[in-house]
């Protein structure tokens, strides 16, 4: 283009000229304000003479305590703005700290059952119910009979796939058999157990600090039961994961570390200690590891009580009660007379034998393995007195070597009750206590469990339970129910597919953006999302306080902390406006213009500011012929304009026309011309739109450019962006019609140029012939031969 | 009819279901027929009435088509939009099953019809209520149709009298009408591609080939294809019914500055009988080269020129006005070197203000470029040369009609066109019209002058009175 610019060269060598010439009195230069010391502009809000304060913040409304304060500091120094607090303004107060911005990571789906079967850790409370270490040895030959893999077998399709049916099929019995629902419950919080061993021993091999194993050594050697060993293994998990999280694995002074306290009497005063533990470890931040470890580990089952929703199932739960319901369990498979095999323990010995096998394999410690075993132990119990509930077929069914695969299956089950959760919560609580997203954990976790539930902080329980009091229908609502009523426990069924797990994964974003709108205006904002969700409700309210914020195109739902509120993009348009005279550099400033406009966006603002926005972007886009941007900016201003009105809708109406003319859409400029209202036609940026419209229809050249000359505002940028096609043209017809030569000079007129140099710019590409040297003449029945080829 | 009820309504829309009769179900599902008019149709509960005596799959829409009566009953147009949506999606489905059948065909026309008033309704309910975004819900109808229209087009295992591809030119026309509606003309594009593939292509119903036929004529005036755009518009000028008055106006509104363009003035009567005497100050300034009374005719009906999207188009015959006053200049000069001032003098005295030499240049080099004059400037003289032989041709031989696109055109084959095949009177009177115009012309060397003798002595005496003395000095 080079020469083909609109500009004339004096008007490209000066800036102020054009305005003068171009834009018309009230239009001073949009962005050459501050070139022009000592010139006020009154369009521009935030001029105030220089030296002083240019800009504050709050000049909009924003109730602000800290005003007086802050315009007293007198340490506005123009470029950098200095932050205001951002707790001092109204909107920020409002908003809570950001919550953690996801849910702990997707479990895996299931492991094999095979495997899965093979080692399950009790959880420590059932440790003391009852060992039948003779059972073990009598079962041990039947369990060798059966393969794990026959086992598997059988496994494997309820894992999955069943647990919702059994849940659902299976509620109301629950409800009436409390002792049941424990065992299954107790069953079921098997695996964490064993993830921690394993995630333990992996742990110590791998990058412990040496002071640190030392550490765990004494506390182990300080134990004298498989109990204490078990209550260890929590305390220092709690304290591992904690320091984890505060990065401090390396750095604690591991040595000067107090040793777990063991003492029974701790553990038998479980839930106010616990409770509040469990407080302290859910909001997540400022507990002594020691304590918490203490608390966790000493009294799990206070730990569960504190975790539990519903009081009376802690009639049920509690484990000083479990001791007794273990002994009823015991009582009810006797007085049913299950099969002969089966009594007496014996199904325990076969699973615990397993278990020795597959803590061998694993290498987890024989001690472990044994605590095991009265995990297992009960879930036979439970078997025993499924059966007696179920009546006599079940009985057959489950009395000869099947019964042991079956009832594995069964206690597998995710279904899950207050019992198991009271287990899952001792263990939340240590882990809520850890908090941590760190992998290390978590993630083995969620290998050997299908029960995230188990990874949800309280918060997020909460979170559950209030989005069931909003009554969000679905699989939440279910969940947030078995909350609720305390005794459902429908948990991990829920969320054993990776999609209910996305699933449920967004619904945490819900709430909380729901919470953070309070901008209720989104009825004038609505996305076009056919048959989607309605992101339209979802506004929030930016608290990022970043004057400059680089664009990106969000991918996910916006984080308000990421977001700025008005009043600092209202700093941040200043900041691109300076800039820009400053130093033209229309990439960053584009940059920059975007990240405003996106701001804007999700928070769902459309006021006259947006509208000062999408001007202003418009209008470099203009400077700078970004046409892409330009159109965004003026579709958008369409519609802002259509809604809000503004000052420079007419000259919005002119660009438009100018630039259905550059994309020569019909269709569109009979649209937009059916749409005026005289007054509009009136205005001198459209009344110039609309003859430039007509003198380019006709291929009146010599109109056209002579309005693309005398342009008013910037519409000569935008003329300029189709002005060599129509030279193109022009010249064509110029050079047939005239005959035998044209003079440089008349063409130099007729097609605008502002110079002959520009002339010979534009000419220097196209096959031009002339007739003299001094190429003042164009040599027309010469040229007209290569007319065909342009 | 309108007194039905509901039983007799169910029982025989049922007893035509059986019959495989689509006129008849079509009919029974219709907002075009009596049956709309009882009000016992939708009395309380009738979806019972309605699932005990019509079986399925008929039920279904039965009971969303009477809901959709309840809904109109109560103006509500809205809802009775997504009723009849709900109609046509659940009717796309059962239309996809049915396998080399295709007589439901005409169930389709009515429904996709409604469908489509419907939503024109709802879109003005919308739009009292303050929506920003008109035509939001033609845009929906139109993916509605969109769906029944690939049920249609993809049925090609079928035989050919029992192919659903039938059906596409219909659903086809109902889209164009959505899509000017709505001012997405670009979305036809896949359509008429379509419709140009079909082998059935000139065997579709008279009345949607017209239908067709009008639209992409008119797709084609805003591509500035006129040459196309004529061809398809007199087509369906010609073939409209006779009774169809309001649909021939409405081609004529696109026929007329597409024939003016191209050289056919329309004729008075023509115009009077159609009532677009908007048209006629149009056509009597570009006739006698008017520009000023050009101007006025625009200025005075241009709401009406604009509505009609012909405004762009009637504003071209001001390159046709230059010609034709410019041809006057040249007849008065009686020379082949003509001075650039006359022409400008001539342009001042139509009331062009703003005038100087430089743009006359450009005016007349844009008509040389076109063809419109036949000979060149002479920049040196400052003059226009023009060829001693036929220095304005008649603008209906002109090879490039508008700037940049060869167009080859006898014009002999443009005045024939309709009078060899003529189904219907009034279209081919019209076209005769038109021709008679032409042929007219064509006997005669000078356009326009012949036709206005009054005028002409009008303008010659004025041109003599205030320039002869000025051209005279040149």
């Amino acid at each position: 283009m080079g020469d083909g610019k609109p500009n004339t060269p004096q008007q490209q060598a000066n800036p102020q000229q054009t305005n003068q010439a171009g834009w018309q009195q009230p239009y001073a230069g949009y962005y050459n304000y501050g070139a022009i010391p000592g010139q006020s502009y009154p369009q521009f809000p935030y001029q105030v003479p220089h030296g002083q304060m240019t800009y504050y913040p709050y000049a909009y409304g924003y109730a602000t305590p800290m005003q007086g304060q802050w315009m007293g500091q007198g340490t506005w120094n123009g470029n950098g703005y200095q932050m205001p607090p951002v707790t001092s303004t109204a909107g920020n107060a409002s908003v809570p700290p950001p919550l953690p911005s996801l849910p702990p990571p997707l479990p895996p789906p299931p492991p094999p059952p095979a495997v899965t079967a093979s080692y399950e850790p009790p959880p420590p409370g059932s440790i003391k119910f009852t060992i039948p270490s003779k059972g073990n040895k009598l079962q041990k030959p039947k369990q060798e009979n059966k393969s794990p893999g026959s086992a598997g077998t059988i496994q494997v399709p309820q894992y999955p796939t069943n647990p919702q049916v059994a849940a659902s099929g299976q509620q109301d019995n629950r409800s009436k058999s409390p002792e049941r629902v424990l065992a299954q419950s107790k069953i079921s919080s098997k695996s964490p157990e064993r993830v921690l061993a394993q995630s333990k021993i992996s742990r110590m091999v791998d990058d412990w600090p040496p002071n640190l194993r030392h550490y765990i050594e004494r506390c182990y050697t300080k134990c004298q039961s498989c109990v204490d060993q078990d209550l260890v293994e929590l305390i220092l998990k709690g304290k591992i994961s904690s320091a984890q999280r505060d990065g401090i694995v390396f750095t604690k002074d591991w040595d000067n570390e107090p040793l777990p306290n063991l003492s029974r009497v701790e553990i038998n005063v479980p839930t106010s200690g616990v409770a509040s533990g469990m407080k302290a470890g859910t909001s997540g931040f400022s507990v002594t590891p020691t304590k918490a470890g203490v608390t966790v580990g000493g009294s799990p089952a206070g730990g569960a009580s504190g975790f539990r929703m519903i009081p009376n199932s802690g009639q049920n739960v509690s484990p000083f009660k479990a001791t007794p319901s273990g002994v009823e369990i015991s009582a009810v498979k006797s007085v049913t007379s299950v099969a002969p095999s089966l009594k007496n323990g014996k199904p325990t010995n076969l699973s615990n034998s397993s278990y020795k096998t597959g803590a061998s394999i694993l290498g987890i410690s024989a001690l472990k393995a044994s605590a095991g075993n009265k995990q297992n132990q009960i879930s036979f119990q439970l078997k025993g007195q499924r059966k007696a509930l179920y009546g006599a077929a079940l009985r057959k069914s489950s009395s000869s070597s099947s019964s042991s695969s079956s009832s594995r299956s069964r206690s597998r089950s995710p279904i899950r009750s207050p019992a198991s959760r009271r287990r899952s919560s001792s263990r939340s609580t240590s882990r809520s206590r850890s908090r941590s997203p760190s992998h290390s954990r978590s993630s083995p976790f969620s290998r050997s469990s299908p029960t995230p539930f188990k990874k949800l902080t309280k918060s997020q329980q909460k979170k559950l339970k209030r989005k069931n009091q909003k009554k969000l229908v679905g699989a939440t609502g279910k969940v947030g129910a078995v909350l609720g009523s305390g005794n459902r426990t429908v948990l991990g069924a829920n969320w054993s597919s990776p999609d209910k797990l996305r699933k449920r994964q967004a619904r945490f974003h819900v709430p909380k953006n729901i919470r953070l709108s309070t901008l209720a205006d989104s009825s004038l904002y609505r996305e076009d999302v056919t048959g989607e969700e309605d992101w339209s409700n979802l506004l929030i309210v930016g608290t990022c306080c970043e004057v400059e914020k680089p664009f990106f195109r969000l991918t996910a739902a916006p984080d308000p902390s990421t977001v700025r509120p008005v009043h600092i993009l209202k700093k941040a348009l200043y900041k691109v406006k300076t800039s820009w005279i400053a130093n033209p550099d229309y990439r960053s400033c584009c940059d920059q213009m975007k990240s405003i406009r996106q701001d804007l966006t999700v928070q769902g603002i459309r006021d006259s500011f947006t509208v000062e926005v999408y001007e202003t972007h418009a209008r470099l886009a203009l400077e700078a012929a970004d046409h892409e941007e330009f159109n965004q900016c003026q579709t958008q201003l369409k519609a802002l304009h259509h809604e809000l009105g503004g000052k420079n809708l007419q000259e919005f109406i002119a660009y438009r026309i100018l630039y259905y003319i550059f994309t020569k859409s019909t269709m569109d400029l009979n649209t937009t011309m059916a749409s005026l209202t005289p007054t509009e036609k009136s205005d001198e940026c459209v009344a110039h739109a609309l003859e430039v419209r007509s003198s380019w229809a006709l291929a009146n050249f010599r109109r056209f450019f002579r309005l693309y000359n005398h342009a008013p505002r910037m519409s000569s940028h935008l003329i300029s962006w189709f002005a060599d096609r129509e030279r193109k043209l022009a010249l064509k017809t110029l050079i047939k019609a005239y005959r035998p030569n044209i003079p440089v000079e008349l063409v130099t007129t007729q097609l605008g140029f502002p110079t002959l140099d520009a002339w010979y710019d534009f000419s220097k590409e196209l096959p031009i012939v002339y007739s003299d040297d001094s190429k003042a003449q164009i040599d027309c029945k010469a040229s007209t031969v290569n007319l065909t080829a342009w | 009819m309108a007194t039905m009820n509901l039983n007799q309504y169910l029982r025989e829309i049922q007893s035509s279901w059986e019959s495989r009769s689509g006129t008849e179900v079509s009919e029974f599902l219709s907002f075009n027929h009596p049956h709309v008019m009882s009000t016992k149709l939708t009395a309380e509960g009738f979806e019972k009435s309605v699932e005990r005596l019509v079986e399925s799959p008929l039920d279904e829409l039965v009971i969303l088509h009477l809901r959709c009566l309840n809904c109109v009953n109560q103006q509500k147009y809205l809802e009775a939009y997504s009723e009849q949506s709900a109609l046509v999606q659940a009717f796309t489905k059962l239309f996809q099953t049915q396998k080399e059948d295709n007589w439901a065909l005409f169930i389709m026309y009515v429904i996709s019809l409604d469908l489509r008033m419907f939503a024109i309704k709802a879109d003005k309910e919308l739009a009292k209520k303050g929506a920003d975004k008109p035509g939001q819900t033609l845009e929906k109808a139109a993916e509605c149709l969109m769906g029944l229209f690939r049920v249609c087009a993809a049925d090609n295992r079928s035989s050919d009298e029992d192919t659903k591809r039938w059906g596409m030119l219909y659903l086809v026309n109902q889209l164009f009408k959505i899509y000017f509606r709505i001012n997405k003309l670009h979305l036809c594009k896949a359509l008429i591609r379509a419709i140009d593939a079909s082998q059935f292509k000139d065997h579709f119903s008279l009345s949607q080939q017209v239908t067709y036929r009008y639209y992409v004529g008119r797709k084609a005036i805003f591509e500035s294809d006129f040459k196309s755009a004529e061809k398809f518009l007199t087509y369906a000028f010609e073939r409209c019914h006779r009774e169809c008055r309001n649909n021939k106006r409405l081609i004529l509104i696109y026929l007329i500055p597409v024939k003016m363009l191209l050289g056919h003035l329309p004729t008075p009567h023509l115009l009077r009988k159609y009532d677009l005497l908007q048209f006629s100050e149009v056509v009597q300034a570009v006739r006698e080269g008017n520009l000023r009374r050009l101007n006025n005719a625009l200025l005075q009906h241009d709401a009406f020129f604009i509505r009609c999207g012909v405004y762009l188009i009637l504003e071209k015959l001001k390159v046709t006005t230059y010609r034709n006053l410019f041809k006057k200049v040249t007849l008065l000069m009686k020379t082949h070197q003509i001075p650039i001032e006359a022409y400008l003098e001539a342009l001042k005295f139509m009331g062009v203000e703003d005038i100087d030499l430089d743009e006359t240049q450009c005016i007349i080099a844009n008509l040389i470029f076109e063809n419109k004059i036949k000979g060149y400037i002479s920049n040196s003289h400052n003059k226009l040369v023009i060829s001693k032989q036929n220095p304005f041709p008649p603008l209906a031989a002109i090879m490039k009609v508008c700037r940049g696109k060869e167009i080859s055109v006898s014009s002999f084959n443009l005045f024939t066109l309709g009078c060899v095949d003529r189904p219907n009177p009034a279209a081919s009177q019209a076209s005769g019209n038109f021709a008679g115009e032409a042929v007219a012309r064509q006997t005669s060397t000078c356009f326009s002058l012949k036709n206005n003798e009054v005028d002409r002595k009008e303008l010659i005496n004025r041109i003599k009175n205030e320039f002869l003395t000025k051209l005279a000095t040149i």
